[in-house]
């Protein structure tokens, strides 16, 4: 028997010995759920906030066809699309909601094995373009005169941040050289313009119209003036589980679909007024006027992003040498089953 | 403290002899690197969730050969040390002032009864608004997380030194003031030096939250921009530059705690 001073010798070699086991078990039993025939899909699916339409998707049952049957749906919320390329690594979640750029990162940088499923949200004239504003009474008349300022963005990294860089290229400005770019929590960037901590603000469609409210922005450029038309989100999911769960994600798509032309419909308006102000606890007054209409995001109403758009995007981000070698978009995407789920709901079946 | 950092003095100063001193010294460290070596070797995680510990090496290179490692490891050793020293020039007065003059006992005692366990971290979105996106809010906020330890500790520390060694110095004839300076506070020094190595990697900790929250350049930004685009062998890079600055700080703290009380009992203990 070893004595109990040699004992706490050995602890370390125990210790890693165990915690190798530990790894290459949850590496090797990672959510792989045995499911038994006629059990739903268990589906994750990260959401956005905003008008995105699957955050809604449970506060509408009678619209989710196949919810309980095929699939059971878990929504998660996520406020960045860069904080779920760890959690789809770590298969935490299904399905996420990613920008080309991100998705460039996930997969070049990353290496990380997903295709983009879904649209989520465009920027198609004349619908809503996110918007970068500074203070009506400030003299910035135009991106040059940003010169030597600072300029909030929500994240770096994202398309907002390169919406900065390129139209500041544009006028002969390099980041940090030239100006100097902050990140800024969304919701606090109007304090933030107002109180003259930052110069001009990035500014999505929900916080702007509630800025506008109080009044005293301007906007001195949008994304459209930079990406045209432009992709801004899509829903991307691991191509293992689209290969293990493709039924289910076709019923999935089939249910998004007719969730996302319900909100679109201008029949239900004020009802889709009210969930989306239920569900966000902000007053049904700061979404009526613009939610669900032409000032609002685009939204294809048959859930196909802009593959034109994305491929420009990830060839953006490859000329500009944030990763090794552009993204395939071929490859790195999957719509067929969105457009089987279309043709299924169109169809009647 | 003083176990974190042993020295064992070879008789025989060979190459061979200082591996084995560092090995003995180090092991467990050692044997983490070995491990981690081995999990990224055989892939048995993601390598994205844990890269190899090459590609980790190679993005230090990187790093170091780009001047990015200098520049963002000065920029967040500056704000840690700025924050962490001007906690200290505030925070020791504080504490002899509570032990020794009870209007500012009242005063301050509430405070740091309900702000020592707040997470001062949570203020960081205020503490943006009301200073700004860089340098200035975050060593605030370093003040404000390092400063109540060190307060704790000097009052505590004041409040229980020796009364024998003050009411002799007081039979004596020596005043108010004579007493603090050449009586209580060396030998209050112990304890005002345990609230201060507390403080030390609070302060390091603090800073690189703020910069991960907050952005504004530093190694914590860079963990967040490099995680954004995907980088895990980055973030894994600024960790291991973090790790090491930690080790640093706390070294060093401790060589100047022996050095500044060698006079004091804990030191003829050694």
């Amino acid at each position: 028997m070893l004595k109990l001073k040699n004992r706490f010798k050995l602890f370390p070699y125990v210790f890693a010995f165990f915690s190798v086991i530990g790894m290459m078990l949850l590496n090797g039993f990672a959510p792989s759920i045995a499911l038994s025939a006629g059990e739903p899909v268990k589906i994750r699916m990260a959401v956005a906030l905003g008008t995105t339409i699957s955050q809604f998707m449970l506060m509408v049952p009678e619209l989710l066809k196949h919810n309980k049957k095929s699939y059971d749906l878990e929504l998660v919320q996520y406020f960045a699309s860069s904080a779920q390329i760890p959690v789809l690594a770590a298969e935490k979640i299904d399905i996420g909601w990613l920008d080309w750029s991100n998705m460039s990162s996930a997969v070049i940088n990353g290496g990380l094995d997903i295709k983009i499923i879904a649209d989520l949200n465009q920027d198609k004239d004349p619908y809503w373009s996110n918007a970068y504003a500074v203070l009506d009474v400030s003299p910035y008349k135009n991106p040059a005169d940003l010169k030597g300022k600072t300029i909030g963005v929500g994240a770096f990294g994202g398309i907002p941040d390169f919406v900065v860089r390129e139209i500041m290229k544009k006028y002969g400005l390099e980041y940090p050289k030239d100006y100097n770019m902050v990140e800024v929590q969304l919701p606090t960037m109007e304090a933030m313009l107002r109180d003259g901590k930052i110069d001009c603000g990035n500014f999505l469609n929900n916080i702007w119209y509630r800025a506008q409210q109080k009044g005293g922005l301007r906007i001195l450029f949008t994304h459209r003036d930079v990406f045209n038309p432009g992709q801004e989100i899509m829903h991307v999911a691991r191509t293992e589980f689209i290969k293990k769960h493709r039924d289910a994600l076709v019923d999935l798509m089939e249910d998004l679909i007719r969730v996302t032309r319900w909100f679109w419909n201008p029949a239900n308006h004020k009802e889709a007024v009210r969930l989306a102000s239920q569900r966000t606890k902000v007053p049904e007054s700061a979404w009526e006027p613009w939610a669900f209409t032409k000032m609002d995001s685009y939204k294809s109403p048959d859930c196909l992003p802009n593959m034109e758009a994305i491929a420009k995007g990830f060839k953006w981000f490859y000329e500009n040498k944030y990763v090794s070698r552009p993204v395939d978009i071929n490859r790195y995407s999957d719509l067929t089953m969105v457009i089987e789920a279309k043709q299924r709901l169109e169809s009647g079946k | 403290m003083e176990g974190m950092i042993t020295t064992t003095s070879s008789k025989d100063g060979s190459i061979l002899n200082i591996i084995k001193n560092i090995f003995k010294s180090y092991y467990s460290v050692l044997l983490m690197v070995a491990l981690w070596e081995l999990v990224g070797t055989l892939k048995l995680i993601n390598p994205f969730l844990v890269p190899p510990l090459e590609k980790v090496l190679g993005s230090l290179y990187w790093m170091a050969a780009s001047g990015i490692l200098f520049i963002e490891t000065g920029i967040t050793l500056k704000r840690a040390l700025l924050g962490f020293f001007i906690s200290i020039a505030i925070s020791v007065p504080i504490g002899i002032g509570m032990s020794r003059i009870k209007f500012i006992k009242w005063f301050f005692d509430p405070i740091i009864s309900i702000g020592f366990p707040a997470p001062k971290i949570a203020f960081l979105p205020v503490i943006c608004l009301w200073f700004g996106m860089y340098d200035t809010s975050k060593v605030i906020l370093a003040i404000l997380s390092c400063s109540f330890p060190i307060i704790i500790e000097t009052y505590l520390g004041t409040l229980e030194t020796d009364k024998f060694l003050i009411w002799s110095a007081q039979n004596m004839g020596m005043k108010d003031k004579k007493l603090l300076w050449k009586v209580i506070f060396p030998m209050t020094l112990p304890q005002i030096f345990n609230g201060i190595q507390i403080a030390a990697p609070i302060s390091l900790v603090t800073i690189v939250l703020a910069e991960m929250l907050a952005g504004g350049r530093g190694l914590g930004a860079y963990m967040m921009v490099s995680g954004r685009f995907a980088r895990s062998d980055q973030v894994f890079a600024a960790l291991v530059v973090l790790a090491i600055l930690g080790y640093l700080l706390m070294a060093a703290m401790v060589r100047v705690r022996k050095r500044l009380l060698t006079w004091h009992e804990e030191a003829q203990k050694d």
